[in-house]
């Protein structure tokens, strides 16, 4: 942690460098909100490094109408107010043109009113909360290429059925936002299908037991149990329903993608499906995710590509800020600092009216978004993984579940 | 119902050796260091540093961890909580001891982070039978270390010349000095022997929720709740209490509900302070003359 606080300073001087460098050159400042330190830390990282070899690619590329792009990026330390507090100035002093980011949802919330206040575009990289999109609101800053909890739902629903033929499903969730949506989404998608959760348990991430949630999932007899939490707490979990003898299959959703999963289950990590959008470990990967997962490992000096962590959050980080690039350039821009509001303005109602073709990652988005859907990721791109000696693979399953359906 | 009963007390029994350290120092001078949890913590976090990182050995890692706190405990006591107690209603000590425990915290974050450090148990992770129930042996040491430390400390306490001064220093530091015992220094020994507590603890509840810099706060409320409801000049009282609570969250989170956990057992503390004041077997201060 040490090292990495100093690799983090670092990181942040030479930010420091640049920007006072580039912004000789006027460039086009791109604004990145999310936790670099607390909780979210190593989420939050793999977000802004995602981001930052976008906009490298973009201004390899030329940039946008002969400008390059500049990343400003600030830590919110997942907690909404200093995320305001952050969007705020880079919206009112450092003038972005767009912004990126965030990890957690609560704070992905709370920025609703600031960017619709200051009317600048926002892509959601990760925060998969149903409601972070408020679709009430005309003209609607927020976009996302983040998947989203009613559609992860549904997906891991569908999976625990058809992988392991699941009739009775129970939840485990954690006590946040996240945990609260997770519960409230995975019931809605039973309900879809006639069904209701045989058990809902709630823990806590500082939890120092967990036995009695393990207890009363084995009790419910469930085939399966969704779990929906950070991944230390969903590792906590796995020991304990391993400790009271139960046999229920675990399936996560995707914050089981941290290291941490197989750190703290131990050998009990093995075998756990994840629910993923992007694995720089697919066979078939295209030539966009060769180049970028070389480039991605030159640059962070990783040796091996089983060693990218959260490799979906990077992923939906690339996208997002390549989806963000192809707007600006696609916008008729003024590129004048009275203007900026305008440009702001153009930069959204290009997202929202017809943006694509455009290759990412996780696929080819086009049309990115349209007025009624500001999620450009849906279930389609779900894939779903395993960790396997403490690597996140594809999983193949009965049907295939590591390919794009 | 075993299940819950052995989980039970497992846990019961590491909040009561942490609730341990509040009774050792308001035995001998009514104080106690309101940031406790942060000690058990800090203790948690040398037990990665030491058994993960530098590779030492279990029990250098426990003695190494346990007398580091003590230290700091004797420390704590000198600069603490001695220039806070002016007078005999001096609350001062409550806010030195939170605030050295906040920044003690702050400080601990800045140098292990704020992520949950993984430390693995030195008794490994195999899953023990118990009549049908489960354990992780990790879980099973704990009643065990619990027991020893408690039994060392009503040794110490009722056959030797230092656990007579401490005693003494409890009933009269007035008479106790009278005597030719040094009071300040007894205070200062319990406020040390408080940390040693506090460190062993904190290398037991590494391995089951990871060392974590900011679980302090969580461990210390719980545990003084426990040392309040056992009575906070009882030690039998406290492990009587740790362990009742620890079964009884169990019970409550399987048959009532896990989101009710908390709710239940705090209602209980309340309770039973209702009917009992002092504590399980605390003692009433009017009476001690």
């Amino acid at each position: 942690m040490k090292r990495f606080t100093a690799t983090l300073l670092g990181s942040a001087l030479a930010g420091l460098l640049v920007t006072a460098g580039a912004t000789a050159q006027e460039t086009l400042k791109i604004g990145w909100i999310g936790p670099l330190s607390g909780w979210g830390t190593f989420g939050g990282t793999a977000i802004m490094r995602g981001t930052a070899l976008a906009i490298d690619h973009i201004n390899a590329e030329g940039g946008v109408h002969g400008r390059m792009l500049e990343l400003v990026p600030r830590d919110s330390a997942a907690k909404p107010e200093q995320a305001i507090t952050v969007a705020r100035e880079l919206i009112d002093r450092e003038n972005v043109y767009a912004l990126i980011g965030k990890f957690d949802s609560s704070s992905a919330k709370a920025l609703n009113p600031v960017i619709h206040e200051g009317g600048v575009p926002m892509m959601l990289s990760i925060a998969a909360a149903t409601k972070n999109i408020e679709y009430e609101r005309d003209p609607n800053f927020m976009f996302r290429t983040s998947g989203a909890d009613h559609f992860i739902a549904e997906f891991l629903v569908d999976f625990a059925m058809k992988e392991y033929g699941a009739e009775k499903i129970a939840i485990g969730f954690e006590d946040t936002g996240y945990g609260f949506g997770g519960r409230d989404d995975i019931t809605r998608a039973l309900e879809a299908k006639g069904m209701e959760p045989v058990a809902k348990v709630k823990f806590s991430r500082p939890d120092t037991d967990m036995t009695a949630q393990a207890q009363i999932i084995k009790r419910s007899e469930a085939d399966a149990v969704i779990l929906y939490s950070i991944a230390k707490a969903d590792a906590m979990m796995i020991r304990s329903l391993n400790k009271v003898g139960a046999e229920t299959t675990v399936i996560c959703a995707w914050a089981a993608s941290s290291p941490e999963l197989p750190k703290f289950a131990g050998p009990l990590g093995e075998g756990i499906t994840v629910m993923q959008t992007y694995s720089f470990l697919d066979e078939n990967l295209d030539d966009l995710g060769m180049r970028m997962r070389a480039d991605f490992m030159a640059k962070h000096e990783i040796p091996d590509p089983t060693k990218i962590p959260f490799p979906a959050f990077t992923a939906h980080a690339y996208d997002g800020m390549l989806l963000l690039g192809a707007a600006m350039k696609k916008s008729d821009l003024s590129l004048d600092s009275a203007d900026l509001a305008s440009d702001r303005m153009k930069i959204r109602d290009t997202l929202e009216t017809g943006l694509g073709p455009v290759q990412g990652l996780i696929k080819t988005y086009d049309p990115a978004f349209t007025k009624d859907n500001h999620d450009s990721v849906g279930p389609a791109d779900y894939i779903m993984t395993v960790w396997n000696e403490g690597k996140l693979v594809p999983y193949k399953g009965k049907h295939d579940w590591g390919k794009k359906h | 119902m075993f299940q819950a009963t052995l989980s039970g007390l497992a846990v019961g029994s590491l909040f009561a050796l942490i609730a341990v350290g509040f009774n050792l120092t308001f035995i001998v001078n009514r104080t106690v260091n309101f940031a406790h949890g942060q000690w058990v913590a800090v203790g948690s976090l040398l037990a990665f540093t030491l058994l993960v990182e530098w590779q030492m050995p279990l029990l250098v890692t426990i003695i190494g961890t346990g007398v580091l706190l003590g230290i700091l405990g004797v420390a704590l006591e000198r600069v603490g909580i001695r220039p806070m107690l002016g007078h005999s209603l001096s609350l001062g000590f409550i806010m030195s001891t939170l605030a050295i425990g906040i920044m003690l915290e702050n400080a601990a974050l800045w140098w292990w982070g704020s992520t949950a450090l993984f430390v693995p148990s030195p008794l490994g992770e195999e899953r023990i039978d118990v009549f049908g129930a489960g354990i992780y042996p990790q879980e099973a040491v704990i009643p065990a270390v619990t027991a020893l430390m408690l039994a060392g400390l009503a040794l110490l306490y009722r056959f030797t010349r230092l656990g007579r001064a401490l005693r003494a220093t409890a009933e009269n530091p007035e008479a106790a000095r009278l005597m030719g015992i040094d009071a300040k220094r007894m205070i200062g020994f319990a406020y040390g022997l408080a940390g040693l507590m506090a460190g062993v603890a904190g290398v037991l509840v590494a391995p089951l929720t990871g060392a974590l810099a900011a679980a302090g706060a969580g461990l210390g409320l719980k545990a003084f709740a426990i040392a309040i409801v056992g009575g906070l000049d009882s030690i039998t009282g406290t492990l009587i209490a740790g362990l009742l609570l620890g079964v009884a969250e169990q019970y409550i989170a399987l048959y009532i509900s896990p989101g009710l956990r908390d709710v239940g057992v705090f209602a209980i503390v309340i309770v039973i302070l209702l009917v009992r004041p002092f504590g399980l077997l605390g003692t009433r201060e009017d009476e001690k003359v």
